[in-house]
C-alpha cells in the first residue's frame, strides 16, 4: 500500500496592531500579501488581532478559522458583572497573561501546550474572582462586626 | 470608685502592633520587587521569580490588596506596536512599601532574638 506523504505544513502567527480600523486594513493588505508569497502552498496564516475585536485568519488550505484570542469573552462577561477597579487590577492582568503566554507558547509552534494555558487561565480567572469576593466579603462583615 | 485594670500584653505584642503587619505572600511580593533591577514587575514575572510560591490565581488579589495599602503602585504598560493583545501591568514598591518591608524584616529577626534569648534563659 503506497502511503501518503503527509505535507509539511508551515505556520505562521502574524499580529497586527490594536485598532480595528487599522486592523481591517492591514488585515487585507497583509493577507493578500501573505497569500502572493511563493511558499504559501504550505503554509497556514493564523491572524491575532490584540484589542477587544479579534479575528483570526486563513490559510491556504481554507481551513483556518476566523477567531478571537483566548480571555476575549471573559472579558466582557467580567467587564458587565465587575468594577471598573476589579477589572483593571484583577480581571486584565489576568487575561493579559493568559494572552502573553498563549501568544508565546504558538509562536513556538506548541499547540498542546498553548492549550493547556488556555484552561489553566480560565481556571485562574474564575479563581482569581471568587478569592476577590471572598474576600471582600470577609473583610465587610469584619469591619461590621468591629462596629457592633 | 474602683478602676478595672486590663491585662498587661506583653511586650513583644506591643512591638508587632505598631509594625506593620505584612502576609507571607506580602513580604515575598516586596522582596521580588526591591531585588529585580528594574524595581518593575509584570504580575506573571513575579510568579516565575518566585518559583510557585505565588499563584497565578491569586497573585493579582495580593496586588490588588497590597496597592490598597500603599504598598506597592502599579500602572499600565505602555502600548507597543509590535505588541498584541491586552497590556500588560507593571508593579513597583512605594517607598511607604519599602520601608514597610525593613522595619518588618527588622521587627522579625527582633522577635527571633528574643525568642532565643527566653529560650536560653529557660
Amino acid at each position: 500500500m503506497k502511503k501518503r506523504k503527509r505535507a509539511h505544513v508551515k505556520r505562521i502567527n502574524v499580529y497586527l496592531d490594536d485598532s480595528v480600523f487599522q486592523m481591517k486594513d492591514s488585515a487585507e493588505i497583509t493577507l493578500q500579501s501573505l497569500l502572493k508569497a511563493p511558499h504559501h502552498g504550505n503554509t497556514q496564516f493564523r491572524l491575532f488581532y490584540g484589542g477587544d475585536v479579534q479575528y483570526g485568519l486563513l490559510g491556504e488550505s481554507k481551513r483556518g478559522r476566523i477567531s478571537r484570542p483566548p480571555g476575549s469573552r471573559l472579558n466582557a462577561l467580567a467587564d458587565f458583572f465587575c468594577s471598573a477597579k476589579t477589572m483593571e487590577r484583577v480581571v486584565l492582568p489576568i487575561l493579559s497573561d493568559l494572552q502573553t503566554e498563549y501568544f508565546d507558547a504558538l509562536a513556538e509552534g506548541k499547540t498542546a501546550k498553548a492549550r493547556w494555558i488556555c484552561v489553566r487561565g480560565y481556571i485562574n480567572f474564575w479563581m482569581a474572582l471568587s478569592v476577590y469576593k471572598v474576600a471582600k466579603r470577609l473583610i465587610e462583615i469584619w469591619k461590621i462586626s468591629r462596629l457592633g | 470608685m474602683t478602676k478595672t485594670s486590663e491585662p498587661r500584653k506583653p511586650a513583644t505584642e506591643d512591638i508587632s502592633d505598631r509594625v506593620p503587619n505584612l502576609s507571607r505572600k506580602e513580604a515575598l511580593v516586596l522582596e521580588l520587587l526591591l531585588e529585580s533591577r528594574s524595581q518593575e514587575m509584570y504580575g506573571l514575572e513575579m510568579v516565575t521569580a518566585s518559583h510557585d510560591r505565588l499563584k497565578r490565581g491569586t497573585v493579582y488579589v495580593t496586588l490588588d490588596r497590597m496597592e490598597d495599602k500603599g504598598y506597592i503602585k502599579s500602572r499600565q504598560e505602555e502600548p507597543r506596536p509590535d505588541a498584541s493583545g491586552i497590556p500588560r501591568r507593571l508593579y513597583r514598591v512605594t517607598r511607604y512599601g519599602q520601608k514597610a518591608f525593613e522595619i518588618w524584616q527588622m521587627a522579625r529577626e527582633l522577635k527571633r532574638m528574643r525568642a532565643a534569648e527566653l529560650g536560653g534563659l529557660a
